[in-house]
Parts: C-alpha cells; sequence; structure tokens
C-alpha cells in the first residue's frame, strides 16, 4: 500500500509520465488528411464537395501546410509537422500555464485538467485545429500585453471561426477581463476569415452553420436517443471535480447549457464541448488544486480524498462522435438511434 | 519608436523568433535530410541562419547582448545569402528582373524591417 501510496505521489510530481502512459494506452489517431491535402495543395481553389466546405472557414493549419508544401516538404511530411508543431504548442503554453501562481501546482493541475476528456480530444482528433486554437488561447490569458492579445485572439478564429469565438466568450463571461482585446481579435479574426472564404474564394464555400442546419434533425435525433450518455460524454471523470463547483457561480451552468447546446449542433459532441468548455475546465481546476493545496485533501461528496490518488482516472474516458462511443485505441461502438 | 514600443519588441522577440523556426526549420531540415542538399551555399547559408537563430533563443529570453548579436548575425547571413542569388540570377536573367522577383523583394522587406526592429531595441541588451 505504501509502496502504491509513493508511485502514486511520483507521477503526481511528474504529469508527463502520466500523459506519456495514457498516450500508450490510448494511442493517437489522424483524421482530415485527404482534406488537408487538398485544401493545403490549392487554398484559394474551392475543390471539397459541399459537405465538407466547412473546413474552408478554419484556414490557419492549412496555409501553413501550404507554406511547407511550397518549400519542398511533400503532403505527408507538412502534415505531419503542422500537426507535431500544433500538439508542441499546445503542451508546451499549457505548461507555461499552468506553472504560473494561479495554479499553485503544475504536475497535480495537469492531472486534474487530463480527467476530463481534453488530452484525449487532442490525441484522437490529429489533423484538425484544435491544437493550435487551444495553444493560442492559453498564450492569449498568459500575455499581458494588449496587442498579443489581439493578434492571439484573431489567429484562434483562423483556427476556428465559431470555436475560437466561443472558447474568448467564455473566458470573457468568467473572468470580464480583456474585453477590449478579444473584441478586437475577434473582428480582425472573423474579417480575416470572411476575406478569404467569401473574396478570395469563389464561390463562396458552405459554411458550418449551413451543414449544421442541413443536419439538425439527425443530430437532434441522436442527441435525444441517449441524453444521459451524452451527458456523460462531457467531462467523463472530470465530473466527480466539476459537479460541486459547477454551481459555485450562476454563469458556469449557463455556459455549461451553451457548450452542450453547440456541441449538440455538431458531430463530434466531446470534441467540440471540451474544447469549448477549456476556459471553465481551467478554473475549476485551478480551485481543485487550491483546495488541494490548503486542505491536503479535496472534499468530494462525504468523502475527504488526494488529488494524487484519483489521477488514475483519467485513463476512463470515452468521447461520443455521431452514433458512436469512441474508446481507446480508436476501438468504437455504434448505437442504435 | 517610442520606449513602450522598445519594450514590446524586446519582451516578444523570442516568441516571435521561435515562431520563424517553426515555420523555417522543417523546411530546412527536410532540405538537409531528404534531397541532400549538403553543397548548395543557399542551403548552407539558411542552416547557418537558423543556427544562428536557435542558439541566440535562450540569450533573447534573458537579454544578453551575445543573443542580439547573434540576431544581427543571422541577418547578415541572410543579406550574403540574397546577394548571391541574386549574383547568380542575374547572369541569367538581367540584373533588374533578378531584382523584381519574389524571393529577394521578401528578403528585402525582410532585412529592412528586422534591421529596424534590431537597431531600435539594442539598448534593451546587455
Amino acid at each position: 500500500m505504501t509502496m502504491l501510496r509513493r508511485a502514486s505521489g511520483f507521477v503526481c510530481r511528474h504529469a508527463w509520465i502520466a500523459i506519456a502512459l495514457f498516450a500508450w494506452a490510448y494511442g493517437v489517431r489522424t483524421s482530415g488528411e485527404a482534406e488537408f491535402r487538398t485544401i493545403s495543395a490549392a487554398p484559394f481553389a474551392l475543390n471539397l464537395p459541399p459537405q465538407d466546405q466547412y473546413l474552408y472557414s478554419s484556414p490557419f493549419t492549412f496555409f501553413v501546410g501550404s507554406y511547407y508544401q511550397h518549400h519542398g516538404l511533400d503532403y505527408a511530411w507538412a502534415f505531419f509537422v503542422v500537426n507535431a508543431l500544433g500538439l508542441a504548442a499546445f503542451f508546451g503554453s499549457l505548461s507555461r500555464l499552468l506553472a504560473t501562481e494561479r495554479f499553485v501546482n503544475r504536475s497535480a493541475a495537469a492531472l486534474v485538467l487530463f480527467t476530463s476528456p481534453l488530452l484525449f480530444v487532442m490525441l484522437s482528433w490529429i489533423g484538425k485545429s484544435d491544437a493550435y486554437l487551444l495553444a493560442f488561447y492559453f498564450m492569449f490569458t498568459l500575455s499581458e500585453s494588449r496587442v498579443a492579445q489581439v493578434i492571439l485572439a484573431g489567429l484562434m478564429i483562423t483556427c476556428h471561426a465559431e470555436m475560437g469565438a466561443v472558447v474568448l466568450g467564455v473566458d470573457w463571461c468568467l473572468t470580464r477581463k480583456r474585453t477590449v482585446a478579444i473584441a478586437l481579435g475577434v473582428i480582425a479574426g472573423e474579417a480575416a476569415v470572411f476575406t478569404y472564404t467569401h473574396l478570395l474564394l469563389s464561390p463562396s464555400p458552405d459554411s458550418r452553420v449551413t451543414y449544421a442546419m442541413a443536419h439538425a434533425a439527425e443530430l437532434w435525433t441522436i442527441f435525444r436517443s441517449h441524453p444521459f450518455l451524452h451527458l456523460a460524454a462531457t467531462l467523463g471523470p472530470f465530473w466527480l471535480y466539476a459537479s460541486t463547483r459547477m454551481f459555485r457561480h450562476p454563469v458556469r451552468p449557463v455556459l455549461f447549457a451553451a457548450a452542450l447546446t453547440l456541441a449538440a449542433a455538431s458531430y463530434d459532441f466531446t470534441r467540440v464541448f471540451v474544447i469549448v468548455s477549456t476556459p471553465m475546465l481551467l478554473v475549476i481546476t485551478r480551485e481543485v488544486v487550491a483546495d488541494s493545496f490548503r486542505d491536503g485533501v479535496i472534499s468530494i461528496g462525504r468523502h475527504r480524498l488526494s488529488v494524487c490518488a484519483l489521477w488514475p482516472l483519467m485513463f476512463f474516458q470515452f468521447q461520443y462522435a455521431g452514433f458512436r462511443l469512441l474508446f481507446a485505441q480508436g476501438v468504437r461502438v455504434a448505437l442504435r438511434g | 519608436m517610442n520606449g513602450s514600443a522598445r519594450e514590446w519588441w524586446a519582451e516578444h522577440l523570442p516568441w516571435i523568433v521561435i515562431a520563424l523556426l517553426g515555420l523555417w526549420l522543417p523546411p530546412a531540415a527536410y532540405a538537409v535530410a531528404v534531397p541532400r542538399s549538403w553543397n548548395d551555399p543557399v542551403t548552407v547559408a539558411t542552416v547557418a541562419e537558423l543556427t544562428c537563430m536557435s542558439v541566440a533563443l535562450p540569450g533573447l529570453f534573458q537579454r544578453h547582448a551575445t543573443a542580439w548579436r547573434l540576431l544581427v548575425l543571422s541577418r547578415i547571413v541572410v543579406l550574403v545569402q540574397t546577394l548571391w542569388i541574386v549574383l547568380l540570377n542575374s547572369r541569367l536573367n538581367g540584373f533588374v528582373p533578378t531584382l523584381e522577383t519574389r524571393p529577394v523583394v521578401e528578403a528585402a522587406v525582410g532585412l529592412a524591417i528586422a534591421s529596424y526592429v534590431l537597431v531600435q531595441v539594442r539598448g534593451l541588451y546587455r
């Protein structure tokens, strides 16, 4: 028992061990290679079928990939480099953010945060611009310069025109800070994406809203069939920490409901929910680590537990995507509608 | 450039260098590793430029004058590389058409901006 406690304490001080173990156990999955190849080869030509054209409103990774391809890399290497740099930026900026005094203990904070499906989402949707979106968000929260904040907020929008704006909106609702930077960044980013999709591309690609409207009936059927499963898939084991802290501030349940609605309007339910809820996950993580640091333990119901003992919970993850549940190593279970 | 603008550039210069290395390093590494173009002077100059920038990086966070000098050196390497390209291509295409090509225009604009910023922030590195 003492050995187990020591081992748990060691992992709690070195979160990278748990992250590496998680990556080994769950594996990494890529998506969207064909679309990446098509857009990055010719970013100013509309070559995707209508059902995939919403990808043009997330141009950041495609432009970086296009730059690499114009400088000699083939598309497979460009895809690898773009996504490897995205993950490096994600982990690097998150590590810097959690190292600030706000989070008290970087390793413990990382283990608490990754009991949510965030790490699973990052590793199973490689090819999406989520890693860059969140890396820019973490840098945005770290930066004290308004000019840098505007640039980073604008870059978030170029990663994902809709989710970028929502993440910034959630951050503003929780903190009520950086109002001007968020407003200017969103305006600049949306203007850049609009210029690209509506002025530089001809004809204009179909938007995500058009896509969601066209599939609204099916998306509603998916959500209605398994509402509790959807609820469980939002935060996974992180519910243990969030269940009581979610109601500490009236704005949090409202933001949760908004994120749930947005996620329900997409096929990548867990992915969308976790990305747009990241500011809230960080706030709750900070509270959990602060409670743990102050009292030595955290209270969950009538139980008092050490945060260090709870890190194995991060290995109980699943995602909801369309009519399927996604588990470790790409295992998928189809659900009946 | 006023004092706060200089301070902003000095504070963010390491991050800008990291972003530029993220853009420039993979194609250079690919050119060296895959087509093995070791003996191309342009590739050698690119490797020298990126090495200077990478070595300067830790010192830029601490605002060491050595790091600033390494960044200046990296820009001098780019200048030499651009002059080499101009010299080589002007024999084939003529001098004025070579000056109008995209790589030369990009290098000239980049060098002008980098030189201006580096001269302005010089006093903040000791």
